[in-house]
């Protein structure tokens, strides 16, 4: 329904304002993460819209750089906000198409979740403190599991939708949704696999727990440590934002309901519904995670590469199944 | 209409293979327990579909039994076993690490699809066959690899069982169902099998104080 | 299938032999619950020997009717019984005999030991008459689905069999022996669908019948090969497991060792014959289906390496019945070599080696467990001088190892005579080569334990094996209760077989293996002709 190679102005326009959107509502999901997860676990918990004080907050006060930092950790802020950023022009969110998916698909947007990690990474062990390099680590471990599971379970949504790229990705699934099949028997193994990954990307118990500054525990928040002030915004801020694309990446593939199809056309009264129920969708997993992460304890270490190997196993089945599946 | 038919049928199959893994990534017993029942669910909504699908009340029947002894009776027997035994009940450190067995088990599932692939090459199968017969071919690969891959005495009986419902699923799929008389005789072997293993497994306890099928390694040619 | 009014009708419709058929199956179910009725040891024994006496009756009737009608069956074709199922029919029923007899005098004496308490015998009476029960089932089951059950049956209640003893070593085994027999069984049942499904394919309108050998043979040509090839595997694979061929063979030293002795001869003797009966069922239709070669070069090599494991087990063994179990191993994987060299000579050799084998095993079995008993262990080094000691039983003994071992004039010299020269008959020369090397490895183990056992000095072995079992009191109450004599008696009954099998073949036998030749589709031309028969 759109050529991806003829923009038109007025949807380059719609894009920006579909990302914007986005980026927007990061905050607000991770807002209602913590609001649930306190809900769950009989507190009253801040208010869903915590998250925009708190960016307010550090925007505003006093930054305290090592003096044995070099300019890595100073950048690395920038890259992984800009980087995460620039994913989100890719993401079809709001809509079913992202009007710049001409310059990047789905495996851009893992390349730069990539950069983002490897920036965390480095700026963790560039301040030369213990926890920086022990969270650097650690992340390095999950992520060489991750990353195979990832693109396996990448590999599966591909097959069963059709190519890498992310608007006609969307839109067949819409399509497929739209004339009655509820889902592809491949995809139930890419969901599950998919939401382990999700986890693990976004750094949730059981693979990481990011609330808490146990100096045992903690993965990410060891990397960024040493931030503070506009630079810890920025770090924050990226995060939340790659936690809604991956929400966004899950809701589009596998809950197609309510999404915009070409046979209804784009309209104001259709984009508005397929916004709303893309709001709604994003709240509702977002919730779910949440709740699901108060059902377990966080595991070992040493634990995680058994649940990255159930998205393995999880992914390489849907392989199975895309195959004998006719 | 017949989309959505194989739709289901493969959907469910794919179920059974989601409760067959819940069983491979779990470590402890009662875990297993409800990941087999879970199993033993879906296998008797499978036959009731599979009934469904070719119209033949034997396998209603068959569904029934299903049902009764392996979602009820046979977790109930175990659990009650289970309750006076002493030794470990959970699996913490098993000849192959819980990782490796998921990729394992996924690579068996593999192998199950392909060989069916393989044997019925030039054999016509309908629908349910096709749907069905490979997660049988798995399930009783994964059952296999479940006996030998852990060292409590009850994951071989759960690996068993699993063999079983895979057996199950095979006769069923691929031949619509046994005569009922051998169908109940197979049943009645099963449970007299279960009740046996019971028994006998109670006995380990009491006599090894353990249940690490390692430590039971007192016979051999020396 | 069997609906509530046909099961009335099927009896009424059958011939006098059909209804045997009836009567011999219920003959032990109704002995097991009279045991389970009864409050009595001696009315257990009496009832179980009662019950065994009347199978063996009635199991010589149905095989006197099988000579004269070739083939009876019951209850339509769900029961069915011809000359091959006779042949398997007829050890089960004698050494059930022998086996029940031997039971009063060895598991008195067990009893007198307090290794078993009452409540455990009258267990074990039940057991027995249930076992018996199961595996009379297995020959006479025309559909291969009821002939799984009984075969599975026959694990489960042999399992109970040896977890009588409530001892470390008796638990492992029985739970290696359900679990991997299970397991193999399992196997089995793949393949019996796959043969269910291959048959039920190829004809239309009645799939009823499909499960049934018969139907299965008479459509053999029309099958589907792939499905047969990989049906047979299957089956080969589970049922190889219970009949102890070798890879799949190593819960049977194991349970055959640890089982109480009379069970561990019915085990060796009369089960492995029931598995591998299965095995050759599948494999005449394999053949029907495929020919000679698939299933033959199959049922070759797994004999070959049953009798290279036993052989090398044989030599280095020091525990008694492990050994005796090992051998049975052993003549299992002949038997299955015989039938895959197919031809006359072969499977009639096959045939009697079938019927030797559980003549002369239980004979070894039941002297090895009178002479445990009497030595307190079942450890060989122990054993010295059995001669002296027990002088009959000594005797008894050596004619069981010398038949077992395949010397002449014994039965088993016969069957393996017949065996080894079809082999070379049919050129098969690398196979035999391996064959007798190996048997004389196994003969030579045989004599090495054997020889030592028996002569030797008595004394020092008595003594230590009375320091090692307990005080100078239960020795001399030990050798009080050595009488016996009544265990003597079955094995006088077996011995004598033994000796008069090597000698003489009955013209019934004969007849009967003449007959199974031609169900494998051989005739009596290409070997030793009809009228040869007789004397070999």
């Amino acid at each position: 329904m759109v050529e991806p190679t003829a923009v038109s102005l007025q949807l380059q326009i719609i894009g920006v304002v579909q990302t914007l959107g986005l980026i927007g509502i990061a905050p607000l999901i991770t807002g209602i993460m913590r609001k649930v997860k306190a809900r769950t676990q009989k507190r009253i918990g801040a208010s869903i819209i915590q998250p925009y004080y708190d960016l307010a907050k550090l925007l505003k006060k006093d930054e305290v750089v090592s003096d044995q930092s070099s300019w890595i950790f100073r950048s690395a802020p920038w890259i992984m906000l800009i980087s995460t950023i620039t994913a989100a022009l890719f993401v079809p969110s709001f809509l079913p198409f992202s009007p710049f998916n001409a310059a990047g698909d789905i495996l851009v947007v893992i390349g730069l979740f990539a950069l983002v990690r490897f920036f965390t990474m480095l700026a963790g062990i560039d301040v030369a403190s213990a926890f920086g390099g022990l969270g650097a680590s650690r992340e390095m471990m999950i992520s060489a599991i991750v990353e195979p599971a990832l693109f396996l379970t990448i590999f599966v949504v591909s097959l069963s939708l059709g190519g890498t790229n992310l608007t006609s990705i969307a839109s067949s699934a819409a399509n497929q949704f739209a004339s009655g099949v509820i889902i592809m028997p491949s995809m139930i193994f890419a969901v599950i696999a998919f939401f382990v990954i999700m986890l693990a990307e976004t750094g949730r118990i059981p693979f990481d727990n990011p609330a808490t500054h146990l100096e045992l525990t903690m993965v990410h928040e060891a990397m960024v440590l040493e931030y503070s002030g506009k630079s810890l915004a920025m770090v924050q801020f990226s995060q939340s934002i790659k936690q809604v694309i991956l929400l966004s990446l899950f809701v589009n593939f596998f809950v197609p309901v309510g999404m915009l199809t070409p046979a209804i056309g784009l309209s104001a009264a259709s984009t508005a519904s397929t916004a709303l129920s893309f709001l709604a969708k994003a709240m509702l997993v977002s919730a779910l995670v949440a709740f699901a992460e108060t059902r377990v304890a966080k595991w070992r270490l040493f634990r995680i590469p058994d649940l990255l190997a159930v998205a393995i196993a999880s992914s390489m089945m849907g392989v199975v199944f895309f195959y004998f599946w006719r | 209409m017949i989309l959505l038919q194989i739709d289901l049928l493969t959907i469910s199959a794919a179920a059974l293979l989601i409760a067959t893994f819940a069983v491979v990534v779990r470590r402890g017993f009662l875990d297993w327990l409800s990941g087999y029942r879970y199993q033993a669910l879906v296998l008797a909504g499978v036959t009731a579909v599979i009934g469904y699908i070719t119209g033949t009340w034997e396998i209603y029947v068959a569904a029934i039994l299903t049902l009764a002894i392996k979602a009820v009776i046979i977790p109930k027997v175990l659990l009650r076993v289970t309750k006076g035994l002493s030794g470990q009940l959970s699996d913490f450190n098993p000849y192959v690490s819980v990782r490796s067995s998921i990729i394992i088990s996924a690579i068996l599932v593999i192998l199950a699809y392909a060989l069916v692939q393989e044997m019925f090459a030039n054999s016509r199968l309908d629908s349910v066959a096709r749907a069905y017969l490979p997660v049988a071919l798995s399930l009783f690969f994964i059952g296999l690899f479940v006996m030998v891959s852990r060292r409590i005495a009850l994951n071989q009986i759960i690996g068993l069982l699993i063999i079983e419902n895979g057996l199950f699923l095979f006769t069923v799929s691929l031949t619509h169902g046994l005569p009922l008389l051998i169908e109940v005789g197979i049943f009645a072997d099963i449970l007299a099998g279960i009740i046996i293993s019971g028994i006998l497994l109670s006995r380990i306890s009491q006599t090894f104080d353990s249940l690490d099928v390692g430590k039971i390694e007192q016979l051999r040619d020396d | 299938m069997v609906a509530e009014v046909p099961v009335l009708a099927g009896i009424a419709a059958s011939s006098p032999a059909g209804l045997l058929i009836i009567t011999i199956l219920l003959t032990p179910a109704a002995g097991g619950i009279l045991v389970f009725l009864s409050r009595n040891k001696r009315a257990a024994e009496l009832v179980t020997l009662v019950s065994a006496t009347l199978v063996l009756i009635q199991a010589m009737a149905l095989v006197a009717a099988v000579l004269a009608e070739k083939q009876i069956s019951a209850f339509g074709q769900l029961f069915y019984l011809d000359s091959f199922g006779a042949l398997v029919l007829l050890p089960i029923a004698g050494i059930g005999f022998v086996s029940a007899l031997y039971s009063i005098n060895y598991m008195g004496k067990q009893y007198d030991r307090n290794m078993v308490d009452a409540k455990q015998l009258q267990r074990y009476y039940q057991a027995i008459n249930i076992f018996l029960l199961t595996m009379l089932l297995v020959p006479l089951s025309n559909n291969l689905g009821i002939m799984w059950v009984a075969i599975e049956a026959t694990t489960l209640v042999s399992v109970l069999l040896i977890m009588l003893y409530t001892k470390e070593s008796a638990i492992e085994a029985s739970w290696k022996y359900l679990i991997i027999a299970t397991v193999g069984l399992s196997f089995a049942l793949f393949g019996v669908v796959f043969f269910y499904y291959a048959n039920s394919t190829v004809q239309a309108t009645n799939t009823q019948s499909a499960m049934n050998w018969t139907d299965l043979v008479a459509h053999a040509k029309i099958l589907d090969p792939n499905i047969v090839k990989v049906a047979f595997v299957f089956v080969l694979i589970g049922l190889g497991t219970k009949a102890g061929l070798a890879p799949m063979h190593s819960w049977l030293p194991d349970a055959h060792s640890e089982a109480p002795t009379p069970v561990s001869a019915l085990l060796s003797g009369v089960l492995l014959n029931c598995a591998t009966y299965g095995i050759l069922r599948y494999h005449i239709v394999a053949i029907g289906s495929l020919g000679q070669s698939f299933s033959s070069m199959l049922l070759v090599v797994l004999g070959i390496v049953s009798v290279g494991i036993a052989a090398a087990s044989i030599y280095f063994q020091k525990d008694m019945k492990r050994m005796l179990a090992y051998s049975s191993v052993e003549h299992m994987g002949i038997i299955s070599i015989a039938m895959g060299f197919g031809g006359f000579l072969a499977i009639y050799g096959a045939l009697l080696h079938i019927i030797n084998h559980s003549i002369a095993k239980p004979l070894m079995f039941f002297a090895s467990g009178t002479a445990s008993q009497r030595y307190g262990t079942k450890a060989m080094a122990n054993i010295r001088g059995i001669i002296q000691t027990m002088p009959v039983l000594g005797v008894l003994l050596l004619i069981g190892a010398f038949a077992i071992a395949g010397m002449p004039p014994f039965n088993i010299f016969v069957s393996e005579f017949l065996i080894l020269s079809s082999g070379f008959a049919s050129g098969q020369y690398l196979a035999i080569s391996i064959v007798i090397g190996l048997l004389i490895l196994v003969f030579a183990g045989f004599m090495r334990h054997i020889v030592r056992m028996v002569f030797g000095s008595p004394v020092e072995s008595l003594k230590m094996s009375y320091s090692e079992g307990g005080s100078l009191m239960e020795a001399s109450r030990l050798e009080k209760n050595q009488s016996y004599k009544l265990a003597i008696i079955p094995m006088l009954i077996l011995a004598a077989f033994v000796v008069i099998l090597g000698f003489y073949i009955p013209q019934q036998l004969h007849t009967l293996a003449v007959n199974v030749s031609e169900i494998f589709g051989q005739t009596s031309s290409s070997g030793i002709g009809q009228n040869h028969g007789g004397v070999t």
